[in-house]
């Protein structure tokens, strides 16, 4: 009897420790299926033939610490930056261009009179989405994490650039702040955040402090500016087709500004003009000289966010205009989720007479599709992204 | 004498004051000085926009009448009382008053009106799914919802702007009447998006308290099928977002991960728990992190083929209206180079 009670017990601890062999063996079997497919045991990229973290940096992923330049101005059309950038803006008074590398989230600044870049910070914030600089250098670096939560770092650069980069000193603003607006030179912030169930406006300072609401919204979703004459506008992010609305924020209440289909708008300071378009079917272009003034339909057809208003009492703005003018019924929304690009030359648009003449056009050999386009204070270099591959370029106006 | 006297003034009194009024009322048909109407169309004018009016009788043959029209207090055009006019309306906190007098075979009449512009802007989104930093707007796919708000525009003449806590706010979703959504000062709403393929007529009629001044707005919301649009999730400048992935494509590398972004999907993120993520590489299914259901890493390094057909199927654990997929074919280089800069492959 006894022999058969230790048979039985010799039997079930053997039978349990299969089944626990199994177990485990299929756990394994599963977490290693899932390493495999994120990639975990895959060809090392790292310190392989692929190169090493080094040697990459050193090889063109990241622009070195100082491009030397040729000591001659740039060409017309110069390519600052090969690799993608995260947004720029024109120094005060100046052609300097602020910029940040998207890999890195490094302030670099490029001279167009010498053909340089150098590197202004060597503060590490990687994959910078969205740059928004103030004239003096100072920026709002903004990216994202895995679980969507969006951040935002207000930088200051040092100006002492002698010894090289320099830390980036700053403070990270609130999450989740889903618009964002640089009053500049008054390095004022118009901050958006969408509380759970509407979205609410605040001004702050540079640090984010001294936070005095200005707008509130059951609505989440909205584009925001403060011009540097104290000005605030909002609109509804654009779908083409779908009715949007452009306001002007007064005293918290919003006064209708214009509306229209697939409306994106694009305001001047220490002016009521307007430039705007519609993407309904075909995109155009609009102008209107005063708030007043009947809207006239321009020649140019292309989205306002690819015109950028020049300096000056007169209503003149830079258009980068598709050479092939996009027919897609949804080009707006293809365009903003990278699924389309085109090839942009430069117009010069006079709003108040309502005409556009060709100011560049590129070479058969380049192509840009603009998007974020800035102008010094002299009116005389715009720079922009290539939203096709995020590189950064600069246009001298005049030839 | 005296008295027969009295008695004969009381019969004339009678005669001349009353016998009158109740001869006259026999003439008069009840109703017969409202007979007459004025309609506007557009029903809610809008501001600095032409208003049709139109004269409305059950009782004067209006084809054989003739018509003065008398827009604050001037004539304005005259002629057959069953054409209708043109008036423009003035801006936002204007007035317009309007007088007809017609006369006809049935008699004469005369009707007024009064127009007050208004406008009301409605405006909506959807809480769908688009990644941060998207410029456009997230459009509604079936099983989202939709916020909408109405900013009315109504300025007393002479007054200000009446805010909208002094304004009575009707919606009506496909001809239904949302009576919980409704009420004072109710200027916003929450609803249900499109169903699979469908379209969501709402209205909102807003009107002041006292009723002098009403508009109206109207959006048609299509159901939008969301979009699964895969990008490359580089390791150091992150999601590509500024470039999707077409049909077919060519990386010249021999490794790349990949993020799958549900545009427009009824979900919080990318990562919704509720998302199901299905990936097929050269059709083996591909096991995918729990967490991260929409991002796989291809390696052909050690692969027999150079191309990768990657289909993705997107379905939810609860809105089974959510389906998506997507198919791309990537074509890799097996020597990893040149990599046109790219900072891993030389």
């Amino acid at each position: 009897m006894l022999r058969y009670a230790v048979a039985a017990i010799v039997v079930m601890m053997l039978g349990g420790l299969l089944g626990w062999y199994m177990f485990v063996n299929k756990q394994v079997a599963t977490t290693l299926g899932n390493d495999a497919a994120r990639g975990f045991g895959t060809s090392a990229s790292f310190g392989s033939s692929a190169g090493s973290t080094y040697t990459n940096n050193s090889a063109g992923s990241t622009l070195p610490d100082v491009q030397a330049g040729t000591g001659n101005p740039a060409p017309r059309l110069w390519k600052v930056a090969s690799t993608p950038v995260s947004g720029a803006g024109f120094a005060a008074s100046s052609t300097q261009l602020y910029f940040a590398e998207r890999s890195s989230g490094n302030v670099l600044v490029a001279d167009p009179f010498v053909s340089s870049v150098t590197r202004l910070t060597n503060t590490l914030l990687p994959k910078v989405y969205e740059a928004l600089f103030a004239s003096d250098g100072s920026v709002l670096l903004r990216s994202t994490t895995d679980t969507d939560t969006i951040s935002t770092y207000a930088g200051t650069v040092s100006t002492t650039t002698d010894e090289g980069p320099v830390p980036l000193t700053g403070t990270y603003l609130p999450q989740n702040i889903t618009a964002v607006s640089v009053r500049s030179p008054q390095q004022l912030l118009f901050l958006v955040t969408a509380p759970t169930g509407g979205a609410a406006g605040v001004t702050a300072n540079w640090r984010g402090s001294s936070q005095k609401p200005v707008f509130a919204s059951t609505l989440q979703e909205w584009r925001v500016w403060w011009l540097a004459d104290g000005r605030m506008y909002v609109a509804q992010k654009p779908s083409d087709g779908v009715m949007g609305y452009a306001f002007t924020l007064k005293g918290g209440a919003l006064l209708s500004l214009v509306n229209a289909p697939g409306l994106s708008i694009l305001p001047r300071t220490d002016s009521t003009a307007l430039i705007y378009s519609s993407s309904a079917g075909g995109v155009n272009l609009f102008g209107q000289t005063s708030a007043s003034a009947t809207p006239v339909r321009l020649s140019v057809r292309t989205l306002a966010e690819k015109c950028v208003w020049a300096p000056g009492k007169d209503l003149i703005a830079y258009c980068a205009v598709p050479q092939v003018t996009p027919t897609k019924v949804d080009y707006m929304e293809e365009w903003y989720r990278g699924a389309t690009h085109t090839s942009d030359a430069w117009w010069k648009v006079d709003v108040s007479s309502g005409t556009a003449q060709s100011q560049f056009t590129p070479d058969s050999g380049t192509s840009f599709d603009v998007e974020h386009p800035v102008i010094n204070e002299n009116g005389d270099y715009i720079a922009f992204i290539n939203a096709a591959d995020k590189s950064l370029w600069m246009l001298r106006i005049t030839p | 004498m005296k008295r027969l006297v009295l008695a004969v003034l009381a019969i004339v009194f009678v005669a001349v004051v009353y016998l009158p009024a109740q001869a006259g009322a026999q003439f008069l048909i009840p109703g017969a000085e409202s007979a007459l109407s004025v309609s506007f169309s557009p029903q809610y004018p809008a501001p600095d926009s032409n208003v049709t009016l139109t004269l409305q009788s059950s009782l004067y043959d209006l084809d054989s009448s003739s018509v003065t029209w008398t827009v604050n207090g001037k004539e304005a055009t005259s002629g057959d009382a069953a054409t209708p006019v043109n008036v423009k309306t003035g801006p936002l906190g204007s007035k317009t008053d309007v007088r007809a007098d017609i006369t006809g075979p049935n008699g004469s009449a005369s009707a007024t009106a009064t127009i007050i512009p208004s406008s009301v802007d409605l405006l909506w989104e959807s809480d769908s799914y688009v990644p941060p930093f998207y410029s456009g707007r997230a459009l509604p796919s079936a099983g989202s919802r939709v916020r909408l708000v109405a900013l009315t525009h109504f300025v007393r003449p002479g007054g200000g702007e009446i805010p909208a806590d002094q304004i009575v706010f009707t919606w009506t979703k496909d001809s239904e009447v949302l009576g919980d959504s409704s009420g004072r000062g109710k200027s916003s709403i929450t609803v249900d998006g499109p169903t699979l393929f469908g379209t969501e007529t709402i209205v909102v009629e807003a009107a002041s308290l006292d009723g002098s001044i009403a508009g109206q707005a109207l959006i048609r919301i299509p159901d939008t099928e969301p979009k699964l649009t895969l990008y490359e999730n580089h390791p150091l400048f992150g999601v590509l977002y500024h470039q999707a992935l077409g049909a077919t494509t060519f990386v010249p590398k021999n490794e790349m991960s990949f993020t799958a972004v549900p545009y427009f999907a009824s979900a919080v993120s990318s990562g919704d728990v509720g998302l199901q993520y299905e990936w097929r590489v050269n059709q083996s299914p591909i096991t995918t992190s729990p967490t991260h259901g929409n991002e796989i890493t291809v390696n052909a390094a050690s692969s027999t083929g150079l191309m990768a057909l990657i289909n993705l199927s997107l379905t939810h654990v609860s809105n089974y209206f959510l389906s998506a997929a997507g198919s791309w074919s990537v074509t890799f280089n097996k020597s990893g180079g040149p990599a046109g800069g790219d900072v891993f492959h030389q």
